[in-house]
């Protein structure tokens, strides 16, 4: 870690040769001995374990007379400044100075300062200006780098001016009580006369203030890369529940039928939902059906205020599950909102297990609300409205009806053979009830919601009576329904969410973490 | 529930069978599979051939499909032409299933597909374009295979 001040002052401290038991510390007032602080002009050359307190007493460190470099810096550092020997041998930590007068001096005086907390080095003529950065050429010991792995400790530089003033004090604050200096603050800070004084320094190594270089910069990066994903990310969910909640709107107001698009599976009823279709007893005359459920809550009085039970009771002799005729006054029914009825464990089998929709007409049995909407049906969904568009607008010259008539045609073929109306001979009675119930279930369900997408079994109906005043226009939502539900048909006995959530089960985790981030990025 | 539908619909299938159909279970202890004799419709090119269809009706029925597979080759595209011979279309189809359809309707509707072929919801790509493009030499294909395969 790098330095960002220093502070060199004077230390009256115990000789631990002497006094090992009872180490004795004592920070002589800078005001009336020496001190320098400074916090705005330290450059970090090596930050080499430089972590937790650096600290220690300073000191010069020898050279060996027969280097150059000896004699070079005998200018700059005073004849009786503190060396290693003027310090106590134990249980002290130091920290060296020494001026920087060329790259081989200063290689000479880091191999003698070995052991050293720290190395603090100035250049005698640098004045009182922070010292150039460590990319200064002026720092190059022309080795590339590598001094900084060769030594284990930190190396910092100070303002050549405080060098030089530092060096001269090391000399003044040195020896023994026979220099008058040290003798007048060891009886100051009333320490043994055998006691040291000496310089002592410190530097601090912030981190918090620190950080305002690298780490800052790529915190700031990061995050503005954040808030960048983060409005992103809302933005898309944003969107996609905007559309979603509009689909689910149409599809309440029964706009649309995902089911018949085939965008949706149908989706199984719950038994709390089952058990709220009403049950009767199968009374086959006229009298008012007996119940015996409590009303549901959207079926307030299916026997009295709707005129169509009791109809469908006459018509409806069998149960189209199991085959087996109801019998009157003994067989419980369920009632669909659809007004088909069905032995209770015939149709709650069908609901629970397959299809939320009547085995008869196709209509949904469910209320259609809280129906999940992915953003993939809305997708769907617009797709198949705009190729419908498309295909409107290449039918508005007057082709219409020829071209839709074929696809009609055909898409009642392939999609829905009507049971009873086309290969089953008229001749059988429990058909031709059949036939009477697609109708008037039809004509019920097109009267109660006119916007609704009519189910097939009514189309086939709506193409033979046409006349039929109850039933949807031949020419308006009815064809539409099935040219988009052949348009679209997914793969046989596969729905579009199927193959969504298989398509999600096979991508990889990444894939699928950035989806729910991105929900468009699919 | 399903064994007593199914046996009231085979016994209504004896009693009144399709025209064209011969109906039988080749195990009569198994109820679930049937086995469909279906003449060659007039007009087909599959006219003067006899096929043998099986019928398999799983222990979900009626609420699941039945599953139909020609155990006679027949050149059609909505009939794969491998030793299955599966048809899967319309009614069929697990999401088209109504539980109120009835065999007489599923086989009636096989037999619908023997005149009438669903080239667009073919199983058999190469059969579905050559008799949309080719009807010709779809119909020379299928009489020789109805005659080759089908022989009564
Ligand atoms: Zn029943
Ligand atoms: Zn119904």
């Amino acid at each position: 870690m790098s330095a960002q001040s220093y502070d060199t002052f004077v230390l009256a401290f115990s000789d631990p040769a002497i006094n090992s038991a009872d180490p004795q510390r004592a920070r002589v007032d800078g005001n009336s001995s020496f001190e320098i602080f400074d916090d705005s002009h330290v450059q970090t050359l090596s930050s080499n374990n430089g972590e937790g307190d650096i600290e220690g007493l300073l000191y010069v460190p020898d050279l060996l007379p027969s280097d150059l470099c000896f004699h070079m810096s005998t200018s700059y550092i005073p004849i009786n400044v503190t060396r290693l020997s003027d310090l106590p041998a134990t249980e002290y930590l130091y920290v060296a100075i020494a001026p920087w007068i060329s790259a081989r001096c200063a290689l000479s005086y880091l191999a003698a300062a070995q052991g050293a907390t720290a190395f603090m080095f100035y250049h005698p003529d640098n004045g009182s200006s922070t010292p150039p950065p460590v990319s200064d050429p002026s720092w190059d010991l022309g080795d590339g780098g590598r001094w900084k792995a060769q030594n284990k400790f930190p190396v910092y530089a100070i303002p050549g001016l405080e060098g030089a003033i530092i060096m001269q004090e090391l000399a003044q604050y040195n020896g023994n009580s026979s220099n008058p200096l040290i003798q007048g603050i060891l009886a100051y800070e009333q320490f043994d006369q055998s006691d040291y004084v000496r310089l002592y320094t410190s530097f601090g190594t912030d981190g918090s203030s620190n950080l305002p270089s690298l780490w800052a910069f790529l915190l700031i990066v990061l995050g503005i890369v954040i808030v960048l994903i983060g409005t992103t990310s809302f933005s898309m969910h944003f969107f996609q529940r905007r559309h979603r909640n509009a689909l689910r709107r149409r599809v309440e107001r029964g706009e649309v039928d995902l089911e018949s698009l085939g965008i949706k599976r149908s989706t199984p009823v719950s038994q709390e939902e089952i058990d709220k279709l009403p049950t009767y007893i199968y009374t086959p005359s006229s009298d008012t059906p007996k119940e015996t459920t409590a009303n549901p809550p959207n079926h307030s009085s299916p026997a009295s205020s709707d005129p169509l039970p009791s109809q469908t009771f006459y018509s409806q002799s069998s149960c189209t599950i199991c085959l087996e005729d109801f019998i009157p006054n003994e067989d419980k029914v369920r009632s669909l909102p659809c007004h088909h009825i069905y032995h209770p464990q015939c149709i709650d089998t069908h609901l629970s297990s397959r299809s939320s929709r009547c085995p008869v007409c196709m209509a949904q049995v469910l209320p259609r609300k809280n129906e999940p909407i992915t953003y993939a049906m809305v997708r769907a969904e617009r797709r198949i409205r705009e190729r419908e568009r498309r295909e409107r607008g290449e039918d508005a010259d007057g082709q219409w009806s020829s071209n839709l008539r074929g696809r009609f045609e055909s898409g009642r073929r392939v999609f829905s053979m009507p049971v009873p109306h086309v290969f089953s001979g008229s001749n059988n009675e429990h058909t031709r009830s059949q036939i009477e119930m697609d109708t008037v279930g039809g004509g019920a369900r097109a009267a109660s919601s006119p916007l609704r997408l009519p189910n097939l079994a009514t189309l086939e109906m709506s193409g033979a009576q046409s006349e039929d005043p109850r039933l949807p226009p031949a020419n308006g939502y009815p064809r539409r329904a099935l040219i988009l539900r052949q348009a679209t048909r997914p793969r046989p006995g596969q729905s579009l969410e199927d193959e969504e959530t298989e398509r999600w089960a096979r991508m990889p985790t990444w894939r699928r973490a950035l989806g729910t981030i991105f929900p468009g990025f699919r | 529930m399903a064994q007593k539908r199914i046996a009231k619909e085979y016994s209504e299938l004896q009693k009144k069978p399709l025209e064209g159909m011969k109906i039988s279970l080749p195990s009569e202890a198994d109820m679930h599979q049937w086995q469909i004799l279906i003449d060659g419709p007039k007009g087909s090119p599959y006219e003067g051939g006899v096929f043998t269809l099986h019928l398999s009706l799983p222990t979900e029925y009626p609420f699941k499909p039945p599953t139909l597979s020609f155990k006679t080759k027949i050149y059609h595209p909505n009939v794969t032409n491998d030793d299955k011979g599966s048809m899967c279309l319309g009614m069929l189809r697990a999401d088209e299933w109504k539980p109120s359809s009835k065999i007489d309707a599923v086989l009636s509707f096989a037999k619908a597909l023997l005149l009438e072929p669903q080239a667009d919801d073919a199983v058999e790509g190469g059969i579905a374009r050559e008799y949309k493009e080719n009807k010709k030499e779809f119909v020379k294909n299928a009489k020789a295979w109805t005659k080759q395969y089908a022989k009564r």
